[in-house]
């Protein structure tokens, strides 16, 4: 069959109805398959955040007990001082009040700049400022105590890098026995904990 | 669904009829005049994409049976096209209908060749619709529906011979098995029941010599007559159309023919050609006998209706497919529906378990990766005091050992070694703390080297007593090595030690198990 141009003129109507039928077709396709698409996206991320929420609840689950532990040692940490800016007002006079309460002959001190401990990465960061630390000693439980008041007591952790305990000579003449039998010397760090706020 | 007509062309007009839902609406005649033929395109002019079929029923129609070898394809069409211009050389429209094979070995195949031998009267009709562009569906020959009324009534295996009443003509068609072999048309010059009655017995008289003469029956055999006519004319028809060894009648009202083929109204007189229309439209033969000119415009609304249904189907399809992509769609939303709910109550219950802990102004991680941090800190030594209370055990048991200095320190020291696999064994670790003494041995006036060494070696002995200790010796109090120089005299030999002190240097390791 051999169509003329009077044949085309007559099957214009149902070739533009084809051709939009095939159209909306493709349309609707497409647009369901967009729409599977999209939930199939939204279900892998309903999975992610269910797994994830599976295996927080799972986690604290498990670990209630060492939260609660761990919670109650920050707040511990925070009401000693150890949380927040460096006091270094209070340290000076806690090492004035120790050097007055054991009666200590000498005690000499020197704070160096604070630095990051570690890295440093994160809101939350630990912070060390080292102190170097003479004392004249008459015995060497002096320096147990001082250390052990220091840890006890100072807004910081304080944790003892070195230390150096030597015989000092008697003086001669001296039968008072007043002067000092040892010399230490002392690395301490002091230790802070700084939160997003306290910046 | 575009309207379907039925024309029904005979030898006096040509009438329309509509057909929609198994019944026939007549319409308009036109007669064999200028006048009916411009009635007729009036006609068509106001249903030019309308359907149309064309049924003729006149008497200049011819009718052959003849065989053609097995053949297929364009050879079988070649051969059949020679054999209809041979029969029928005068007309264009002719048509070749299939009756089997004969069962020889060369299975020749048997054909029912037809063509309306006098075209003039056909071509005023149909080059009209031609010009018109209205679509043609095909032209058809009412004695060629035969067949299909005669499988209705069921006449038996049995030669038959119909006998059906048109406008003012007689119809009688012969078939053998079923099959048409011969039809012809005669004038009826009376319409009335009794001249129908006496006009059908007569023809079949006649036709019973005709087909023995031409050998279509045997000599002898009997023909089974079967006329239909309105059911008020049945009784007056039986009476006129006795039966004799050669021909027995069967009368059928044609209510009943119009029943057994669905028509919904049946013929309000004795002429059947509503009963040839409606099987026209309800089984339309696939032969017909109009040239591909005149069913070009047929075939354009064919096409036009392909591409309609075409893309109607392909936009279903796609409404399908979408459909199930939607549907599985809304599935997997409520599947996420579900997970979303299990992390909402998961989230829940863990939030309910967090408001049981103690307000913190950090998140459990951070709280866990900081105390962890702390904890790791306070594992290690803090102070010097445990190493202090290691040393002065081993003190105890050597209270001639008078120690100057200790440098202790938390972790490792790199003071000291001599190098050797003892130094590198007592390397301390993270979490160790290490110190290195100096002391002396005070040296009596009675003591000698190998006593001042021996209070050396107690107390190495006894340092290494001491839980976790590893004691590496730098100096010793006499350099009694191989690799080191050795001063002395005679003088010296028996007499008692210096009185100064001997120093020693050690370095202490203290491991601390985790």
């Amino acid at each position: 069959m051999k169509l003329t141009t009077a044949d085309w003129r007559k099957l214009r109507l149902s070739l533009v109805i084809f051709v939009l039928f095939c159209l909306g077709g493709a349309v609707l396709v497409l647009f369901s398959l967009e729409q599977q698409q999209q939930a199939r996206r939204l279900l892998a991320t309903a999975q992610a955040h269910n797994a994830q929420a599976q295996a927080k609840l799972k986690q604290v689950r498990e670990e209630e007990s060492e939260i609660k532990l761990k919670a109650a040692l920050f707040s511990n940490l925070a009401a000693r001082g150890v949380i927040g800016e460096e006091q270094r007002l209070d340290w000076v006079e806690l090492l004035r009040d120790i050097r007055n309460n054991r009666r200590l002959l000498d005690i000499q001190y020197e704070f160096s700049p604070q630095q990051p401990l570690g890295n440093g990465q994160g809101p939350w960061s630990f912070q060390v400022s080292s102190m170097r630390l003479q004392l004249q000693l008459l015995h060497e439980e002096d320096l147990l105590n001082v250390l052990a008041d220091l840890r006890n007591t100072a807004k910081a952790q304080v944790l003892v890098r070195s230390c150096e305990v030597s015989r000092q000579p008697r003086p001669p003449g001296d039968s008072t026995g007043l002067h000092a039998n040892l010399k230490a010397q002392c690395l301490l760090d002091w230790i802070t904990l700084r939160g997003p706020q306290t910046r | 669904m575009p309207q379907r007509h039925l024309l029904y062309l005979s030898a006096h007009q040509l009438s329309a009829h509509a057909w929609k839902g198994g019944r026939l609406d007549a319409q308009a005649s036109f007669p064999h005049s200028e006048e009916g033929l411009v009635a007729f395109r009036q006609y068509l002019e106001k249903r030019r994409h309308d359907l149309f079929y064309l049924l003729i029923n006149v008497a200049d129609e011819g009718f052959q049976l003849d065989t053609i070898p097995f053949l297929q394809g364009k050879d079988r069409e070649a051969v059949i096209q020679r054999k209809l211009g041979q029969y029928f050389y005068s007309t264009n429209l002719n048509m070749a209908q299939r009756l089997g094979f004969e069962k020889n070995r060369r299975k020749d195949e048997r054909l029912l060749l037809a063509g309306f031998t006098n075209p003039a009267q056909i071509m005023p009709w149909t080059a009209l619709i031609q010009s018109l562009g209205v679509p043609l569906v095909g032209i058809y020959s009412l004695p060629l529906l035969g067949p299909q009324l005669l499988k209705k009534l069921q006449p038996g295996p049995a030669p038959c011979l119909m006998l059906t009443v048109q406008d003012h003509s007689l119809r009688q068609s012969f078939f053998d098995k079923g099959e048409l072999h011969f039809s012809r048309l005669v004038p009826l010059h009376d319409s009335s029941i009794h001249g129908i009655g006496h006009a059908m017995a007569a023809e079949a008289a006649k036709m019973h010599q005709y087909l023995t003469s031409q050998r279509l029956l045997a000599r002898g055999q009997s023909l089974q007559a079967l006329a239909l006519v309105h059911p008020q004319a049945v009784r007056a028809v039986q009476e006129a159309c006795s039966d004799s060894p050669a021909v027995t009648f069967r009368i059928v009202g044609n209510d009943e023919a119009a029943r057994l083929i669905g028509l919904a109204d049946a013929p309000e007189d004795s002429r059947s050609e509503a009963l040839f229309l409606h099987l026209l439209a309800v089984q339309t033969p696939a032969q017909q006998f109009a040239p591909p000119p005149l069913r070009h415009d047929y075939r354009v609304w064919q096409l036009k209706a392909l591409l309609s249904s075409g893309g109607l189907l392909v936009f279903l399809a796609c409404l399908l497919f979408a459909g199930k992509q939607l549907y599985d769609a809304s599935r997997l939303g409520s599947e996420r529906a579900a997970i979303q709910a299990q992390a909402d109550s998961a989230a829940q219950r863990y939030a309910e378990l967090a408001r049981t802990f103690p307000p913190m102004p950090v998140d459990n991680d951070t709280l866990r990766q900081v105390i962890n941090r702390y904890q790791a800190m306070e594992r290690q030594p803090t102070t010097p005091r445990d190493f202090y209370l290691l040393l002065s055990r081993a003190l105890e048991a050597t209270p001639q050992v008078e120690l100057e200095t200790i440098a202790w320190q938390r972790g490792g020291t790199s003071a000291g070694g001599n190098g050797n696999a003892t130094a590198a064994a007592a390397a301390p670790g993270e979490g160790d703390e290490s110190a290195l003494v100096r002391g002396s041995i005070p040296s009596g006036p009675q003591a000698n080297p190998r006593q001042v060494l021996a209070i050396f070696e107690r107390f190495l002995a006894a340092l290494r007593q001491q839980p976790g200790l590893q004691v590496n010796v730098q100096q010793q109090p006499f350099d009694v090595e191989s690799g080191k120089s050795l001063k002395g005299g005679s003088s010296s030999d028996d007499a008692p030690a210096s009185a100064e002190p001997r120093h020693f240097v050690v370095q202490i390791v203290h491991r601390v198990t985790p």
